[in-house]
Formats: structure tokens, sequence, C-alpha cells
């Protein structure tokens, strides 16, 4: 082939060309430790890492979701733990004041401390954590129980989805625990315990001992479910935490670059680049041109 | 004694053409950097030695290779499509790139702020947050699609800039053909003009598929797409127009001949031109279509889920985005948070019955499932999924016009390299050349001292 004197520096300078831009990528690669850095850099990848962003940005929403159940049940379960003491302790005045030693003024003094009592409990089942009543179901703007005893709340707990297809109840509402229609109501069994001691009235300061049991027990049970969401809701943050961390792993499988082939690739790709302005440096080559 | 006047004779005319072999070389060398410039070899033809004998200069030829020629035009036609493809396309990757202020990175946002939503319904900071989340998504879609509509806008004035481009080099075209043909009828050269017009050529086939025929007597045909004159051979003009559409507002290429006018849009197979329409029409389009389409689709899924719920205020069948009742474009892309909500966060929507306020989330866990239910592309993918199927084609539209800009750079260079080798200039060869014409100019003297010293002898004889 005839080599014009054209060739050689048309070729240098596509040479150059070529070996700063595989230069300029290589820099860029072994910097930002990205392989793909927009789009076209691999398509396929590039939407793969963006669904992957997608799950673990779900994640990280259902992450915040169960952190917001979690501070709600224990909030919902000191609030019982609590009222177990209250009623033990209106249990234990109940029973002292059932035996026969003790008279009208001892009933009627206990009487005081028994209406204390059920307004503790009323005010711990109107606990409020971050501006909700816990225990009034979806109706947590509105105190759980009124002074008269009465629910006022709702009959259902709100449901959070906490992972992927996994929902969990926000608490258990208040009238569950302190008044199902069909068990002991604690308010109404602590008023009719407290008229009982006013009235001197053993065999209604007896009766009241059965209601408080019963209640006691409804409140183990409530804590019972509430003990399940919270392993509901560990396993739940175990598990969302993993997505992201897959997420994470995931995206940068496919979007980063091997550090060691990145470093290698901008070694060759400088090599490449001094050989060609070496080459570029020395033209034209030496002709007659130089002889005459 | 007239023998010997003749021997004269031939040395000097072999001293003229040396001179000329001489002269030729010397415009090569001087032209070794000259863009476009055919080397010339120099002719020098052989006397009838019945007549006088001896050599003598008889011009100079340009050494092209018509084949080669062509294929040059072909491949500069093909580069200037590929680079325009891939240059208008390189929008696409900022802005399906994610990254901060995209719309990947609002949707995101977007769910993660459905999500507190639902699990603090009666929270009024997970209220404004929401809707400044949902504002932002339109934002986000907005500015995504401002930046593609930017582009096409941009691309339809390049077109007509390329339209204007091509036309002035048709005139120059025509023009040089007149000169030529003037300059040949005085028997002068008019390789360099030749070059001029080659070059020309050239930059009109960058834009353009272009052809060219020539005559017996010389002059040439500038043919567009192999069929349709732009310069015929009596150097008559067939400008191109670029039309706005009214309707679409895309700029088209038409081609008046004889008052008749015709849309030759869809026969540039190459050429920028080619490049830039197909670039607008093709992927651009498809990434404006689709981000459209998907905005549409959430509008839609997110407003039937939120009108049926209640709003702390007790409102209801209010939407959370603004409606895209029609199917316009220009409509489609205004992902908007509903004027019903707007500035209003009570007014969000999580229950789902009026009688469970404030706590009732069951409307806020619908809107939240809806960031996995098939929501878009005629609801067989979630609105995530659309958008990175949208991200892998555009991603690929970009990724194969850039292997393409390669490969017809590739094909450009070497056979602009077969052109060179044809008709460029090797300093060598000319340097080897001038030595010749010059051995040749020593001879043709020494053949003058010769006829003159035997002249001198004969005159010295008879005197």
């Amino acid at each position: 082939m005839r080599i014009p004197d054209s060739l050689f520096f048309t070729r240098a300078r596509a040479q150059l060309e070529g070996s700063r831009s595989a230069f300029a990528e290589a820099q860029s690669r072994a910097l930002t430790g990205k392989r793909v850095q927009k789009p076209s850099d691999d398509p396929l990848a590039a939407a793969q890492a963006q669904r992957a962003s997608f799950r673990g940005k779900r994640a990280e929403g259902h992450e915040r979701t169960v952190n917001v159940a979690l501070a709600a049940l224990h909030v919902a379960d000191d609030a019982l733990q609590h009222v177990s003491e209250a009623l033990e302790r209106a249990r234990q005045l109940a029973l002292q004041a059932a035996t026969d030693t003790q008279n009208a003024d001892n009933r009627a003094a206990v009487a005081e401390e028994i209406s204390q009592i059920r307004e503790q409990v009323r005010s711990l089942a109107n606990t409020r954590a971050g501006g909700r009543y816990v225990f009034s179901g979806y109706s947590d703007g509105t105190e759980a129980f009124d002074p008269t005893g009465a629910y006022q709340g709702h009959p259902e707990a709100a449901q959070l989805r906490v992972a992927p297809g996994v929902s969990l109840a926000m608490g258990v509402p208040g009238d569950q625990i302190f008044a199902p229609p069909a068990g002991a109501d604690a308010f109404a069994t602590l008023e009719a315990l407290e008229t009982a001691l006013r009235t001197n009235d053993v065999t209604g300061i007896r009766g009241a001992v059965d209601g408080i049991d019963a209640s006691a027990k409804q409140v183990v049970d409530a804590r019972a479910e509430l003990g399940g969401s919270f392993e509901s809701a560990e396993t739940a943050l175990s598990v969302v935490q993993r997505i992201q961390d897959q997420s994470v792993a995931e995206q940068s499988k496919l979007t980063d670059a091997d550090a060691i082939g990145a470093f290698s690739d901008l070694a060759r790709a400088q090599q490449a680049l001094e050989a060609a302005v070496q080459i570029a440096a020395n033209l034209p080559p030496a002709g007659l041109l130089e002889r005459s | 004694m007239s023998s010997l006047l003749r021997i004269l004779n031939v040395g000097v005319n072999g001293m003229q053409a040396a001179s000329h072999g001489i002269s030729v070389a010397s415009h090569n060398a001087s032209n070794t950097a000259t863009e476009g410039y055919t080397r010339r070899l120099a002719q020098i033809d052989p006397v009838d030695p019945r007549l006088l004998g001896g050599a003598r200069a008889a011009g100079q030829r340009r050494v092209a290779d018509q084949f080669v020629e062509r294929r040059l035009l072909g491949a500069r036609s093909y580069s200037g499509e590929s680079a325009a493809r891939a240059g208008t396309l390189a929008i696409l990757d900022t802005v399906l790139g994610g990254g901060p202020g995209s719309v990947g990175e609002a949707m995101q946002a977007f769910h993660t702020a459905l999500a507190d939503f639902a699990s603090l319904p009666n929270e009024p900071a997970a209220r404004t947050i929401l809707l400044r989340r949902a504002t932002e998504l339109g934002s986000a879609f907005q500015r995504a699609s401002g930046e593609l509509d930017a582009a096409r806008v941009d691309t339809n004035a390049r077109i007509v800039d390329e339209v204007a481009q091509v036309n002035r080099r048709l005139h120059e075209i025509s023009d040089l053909g007149t000169r030529i043909a003037e300059t040949e009828a005085l028997g002068q050269d008019a390789n360099d003009l030749r070059d001029q017009r080659d070059l020309l050529v050239r930059e009109v086939a960058d834009r353009v598929p272009v052809s060219t025929l020539t005559e017996a007597d010389g002059r040439m045909h500038l043919m567009l797409a192999g069929s349709r004159a732009l310069v015929g051979p009596d150097g008559s003009v067939h400008e191109l127009q670029a039309t706005t559409e009214p309707t679409s507002g895309e700029v088209r290429v038409y081609r008046t001949t004889a008052g008749a006018t015709e849309d030759i849009t869809g026969m540039l197979g190459s050429g920028s031109i080619a490049g830039y329409v197909d670039a607008r029409d093709g992927a651009l389009a498809d990434a404006r279509a689709g981000l459209d389409q998907l905005a549409a689709d959430i509008a839609t899924a997110y407003n039937g889920a939120h009108s049926a719920g209640f709003g702390l205020d007790g409102s209801s069948g209010l939407n959370l985005f603004e409606p895209h009742a029609s199917v316009d474009l220009a409509a489609r892309r205004n992902l908007v948070v509903s004027s019903d909500v707007a500035g209003a966060p009570m007014r969000l929507a999580a229950a789902q019955d009026p009688g469970a306020l404030p706590g009732d989330n069951r409307v806020a866990l619908q809107l939240q499932s809806l960031t996995t239910s098939p929501i878009a592309a005629g609801g067989t993918l979630s609105a995530g999924d659309q958008l990175a199927a949208l991200v892998a084609s555009a991603g690929s539209a970009v990724q194969s016009a850039n292997a393409q800009r390669e490969q017809a750079d590739l094909v450009t260079s070497q056979v602009s390299a077969l052109r060179d080798s044809v008709s460029g200039v090797s300093t060598d060869e000319e340097m080897v050349s001038l030595m010749r014409f010059q051995r040749a100019y020593e001879a043709s003297l020494k053949v003058i001292k010769v006829a003159d010293d035997m002249l001198a002898e004969l005159l010295r004889m008879r005197g």
C-alpha cells in the first residue's frame, strides 16, 4: 500500500484520541469505583441496579414502620405491666379487707385506695405514645376510657406493613383488655369493690376478687398477644435489614468496578497513551527530505 | 545544420518538460498537509521523432479513484448520521441516569413517605412530608420531560441549521462547476477548483447521502439518495427546505423541483439530518412517551385508591394528583399534586372508615402497596420496574448509538486512509520526482551543450 504523509498524522491523531478517551474512562472508573456510571455503560445492569435500589428503599420504609410499631408495642406492654401490678395490689387489698378482723372504718379507708387504683388503671389504659392513645384502636385521637370507664375507642387496632407481605397489629384495642363484651370489666369490678368496701359488704368484696382475677388474666393474655407482635416485629426487622443489605450488595455487584481490575486497566490505558504520545512525538519518520 | 538546430530545440523542450515536472512535484510537496488535496502527476509526452522528437509538457492529471471517492461519500454520510444520533441521545443517560433529583430517587422518596404515612396517619409531619414528596415526584417527571423536550426542540433547530449548511454548499458547488468549465475552456488547469468542489461534496455527504455522476465532458451531477438531483450539470440547484409541521411541531425536510414539493425526510437513509430525525422520532420520543405514560399511570392508580378514602377532616372523593383525562402528550407529563389536597395535608386520605378516624390507615396501606402493584405498562409492571425498563431501553439505545458511531468512525477513517493512499502526497515520492526531473533537466542541458559544441565546431570549420 502507498503510504502518503497524511496517513502517519491521521493515524497518530486517531491513536492519541482513542488512547486519551480510554485513559479518561479508566481514570473515572478507578476514581469512582463504578463500572456502570450511566445507563449506557451497561443498560441491563443499570436497570437491575435500579430495581435493587427500589427494593432496598422499600425495605428502608418497612424498617421505619417496624420501629414505629416497636415503640408503640413497648409503650403498650409497659402500661399493661403497670396495670397488672395495680390489679395485684387491688386483689391483695380486697383479700385483706375481706378478713373478719377488719371493721367498717378500715374498709372505708381501703375503698379510698381502690378508687385511686381505678383511676390509675384508667390513666394507664389512656396511655399515649407519640400523641396517640395506644389502647383506642383506630380512634387513637380519643381517650380509650372516659371517667365512667366506658370505652370510647375503636374495636380494631391499626395494622402496619412491616415487611413485604407481613402486617402487624399496632397494639390491642383497650375494650378487649379492660371491658370485653363477654369478659370481666376491670373498671366496673373496681367500682363494685369500692362500693362493697364503703358499704362494708364482705360478700361483695369477695365477689370482686374473682372479677379482678378475670381482669388480670385478660391483661396477661393481651401481653402475650403483644409479645407475639414483638416477635413478629423483630423478625420483620431482621428481614427488612437483610433485604437492604442484599440490595446494597446487589447494586455493588452490578455497578461497581473490580478495584484491582480498574487500576490495572488504568495502568494499561496509561501505557497505551504514553506509547501513542511517543509515536506522535517522533513523526514523521525520517525520509529523503532529511537527507537532502 | 538544421538537424543540429532541431537537437537544440529538443533540448530546450526537454528542459521545459523537466521544469514542468519539478513544478508539479513542488506543488504536490507544498500541499502535503492541505485537506482534500489530490496529488497531481505531471504529464510528459514524447514527441514523434519524425516531427521534432524529445519530450513535451502535457499538463497534469489528478490521481483519484472514483470507486474510493464514492465509498468515502457513503462512509462520511454514515459517520454524520451516527454522530448526530449519538450526540442527540446522550441526554438520555443524564435524564434517566438516577442521582439527586432524578425520577427514580423522587419515586423512592415518595414510597418512603407513603410508608411513614401508613405508620403514622395522624402525624401532621408525615402528611406534610408525603405532600412534599408527591410534589417533588411531579417536579422530577416534569424536569425529565422538560429536558427531553428541550433536546427535541434543539434537535429540530439543528436540522434547520444543517439544511441551511447543505443549501449553502449546493450553491458553492454549482458556482465551482461554472468556474471549472470556464477555466478549462481557456485551456487552464482547474484541478484546485476540482479539489475544492470534492471537499464541498464530502461536506454535503456528512449531512445527506449524495452521489456524483460525471458526464463525458466533465460536468458533474450531484444526486440525493441516488435519484434526486441537487445540483445539475447545467449548474441548476435544487434546494432543500426545513419546514416545521404545524400539528406535531417537528421539522421535516422537503425538496422543491419545478414547483412541486416533496417530503424527502424518510428517504434520507444516512447523513447527520437522518441521524437527528431518527434520534428525535426514535429513542428520544420513546423515552418521553414512556415517562409521560408512567406519570399518567401513577396519577390514575394513586387517585383510584386515594379518592375512596377519607381525610382527617372527613373529606372524601379527592384526587392525590391532577387526573390525566386526555391522552395528549403535552398534557400527560404534568404530574401535579391535585388542587384537592395541595396545601391541605389533613385532606390526605388514610382512612377507609370515617368512623375510625384518625388512626385508620387502611387506605394509606393500599396507597403504600401500590408501590409494588402492577400499575404501569398496561398493568404488567410496578412503577419502579417500569422506570427500570425505561432506563434499560434508553441506556441500550445510547449504547448502540455510541457503538455505531465508533464503528462508523472506524469505517470512515479506513476509507479516508484508502483515499489518501491513492490521492495523498508522499514527500519521499515527491523528493524522488524532484531528483528525477532535476536529472532530466540536466540531461536536456547536456543535449543543448552537445548540440552547441557541435554547432561551434561546425562554424569553426567554415571559418
